[in-house]
């Protein structure tokens, strides 16, 4: 496993922003100089094809993010969350915090993800308050409002957001190692 | 172009399931590994997300596609029980993990984290599979799925 410098400067090591939802961590103390993003040598696995050290890891802690990300809200909660400086990746809190990689991925696409998960989350209430309903209610497309596609319409965007910055996540992730 | 969808969905699930299981098994033994190639991954994860973003997607209102099998009591409580058995054994990998990572062992680290991948996928491709054979307004009560649908939406009060 990976082991991290002790002269590399604190903080600057927290990665697993994938999407950079997870703001800036306290405690940064800008001592020392920054750790350089090159893999460091490693010991040869006798058991496994790869050893990555912390950004194999990532790829343990990527995919449960992304599929978190399908839950409604999800990715919302998350970006407020990390402007708290909560971080809400399960893995990477499994790991003790353990930083994966440092990944510079799009903000954008966060911001964008979350824009769309919230956004879906108030148009689909606002169209269960317009006569909605339960979801056996409705039997048919025709059925569905303008307000119900909309949200739908959001929600579909915001899953292709989480979908390309976890694409985008993954080439990152094999270009570190 | 609807049916397409639908059976694509279907078989991804369930062809997915016997390949995730096949690598889920590998991982015990000591035997995974994962792609040398970037794209290798890339491919797989195309795959995945079509079937992901067509099975997750967020429209408020139920029973806009049909189940591929006819629906059966005895099918709708062997996907339950598929869907169940395959999200516990995903805890319990996870737990592993968590586990590795308090006891500091690299090694048990390494295997978990493929554990944690190969149980992972191997519960969401059950799911896809599960989802399209069956449908979830099949399989699910109406108010777990106004839930899991807007979960924020509990937050606000109804009118």
């Amino acid at each position: 496993m990976e082991q991290l410098s002790p002269l590399c400067r604190a903080g600057e090591w927290s990665g697993g922003d994938r999407i950079g939802m997870d703001g800036t961590r306290s405690g940064v103390v800008a001592v020392g100089p920054a750790c350089p993003r090159v893999a460091e040598p490693r010991l040869a696995s006798n058991r496994w094809t790869r050893t990555w050290g912390t950004e194999f890891a990532y790829l343990g802690h990527q995919p449960i993010n992304y599929a978190l990300g399908f839950i409604p809200g999800y990715n919302a909660a998350k970006f407020v969350a990390a402007q708290a400086g909560i971080s809400l990746n399960p893995v990477q809190n499994v790991l003790a915090g353990k930083s994966v990689i440092t990944v510079g991925g799009p903000s954008v696409l966060g911001g964008l993800n979350a824009l769309g998960s919230a956004y879906y989350a108030v148009s689909w209430q606002a169209f269960v308050n317009a006569g909605g309903t339960s979801l056996k209610a409705l039997p048919a497309a025709g059925a569905i409002t303008d307000l119900g596609k909309i949200a739908s319409s959001a929600g579909t965007i915001a899953n292709v957001l989480n979908t390309a910055s976890a694409a985008f996540d993954l080439y990152q992730c094999y270009q570190i190692k | 172009m609807r049916n397409a969808i639908r059976l694509y969905c279907f078989w991804y699930g369930w062809l997915g399931a016997v390949g995730f299981s096949l690598w889920y098994i590998a991982a015990w033994l000591g035997d995974a590994s994962l792609p040398e190639n970037v794209w290798v991954v890339e491919f797989i994860f195309l795959l995945h997300s079509i079937a992901a973003i067509a099975t997750f997607q967020r429209i408020p209102s139920g029973n806009l596609w049909q189940p591929v099998l006819a629906i059966t009591d005895k099918r709708i409580r062997l996907g339950r029980l598929l869907i169940g058995l395959t999200s516990i054994n995903f805890l319990v990998c996870f737990c592993l993990l968590g586990g590795a990572a308090l006891e500091k062992d690299v090694s048990l680290q390494e295997t978990a984290v493929y554990l944690v991948l190969s149980s992972f996928l191997l519960q969401n491709t059950i799911y896809i599979g599960v989802h399209w054979a069956l449908r979830p307004e099949n399989l699910f009560s109406s108010s777990l799925l106004k839930a899991i649908s807007n979960p924020i939406g509990l937050l606000f009060p109804k009118r």
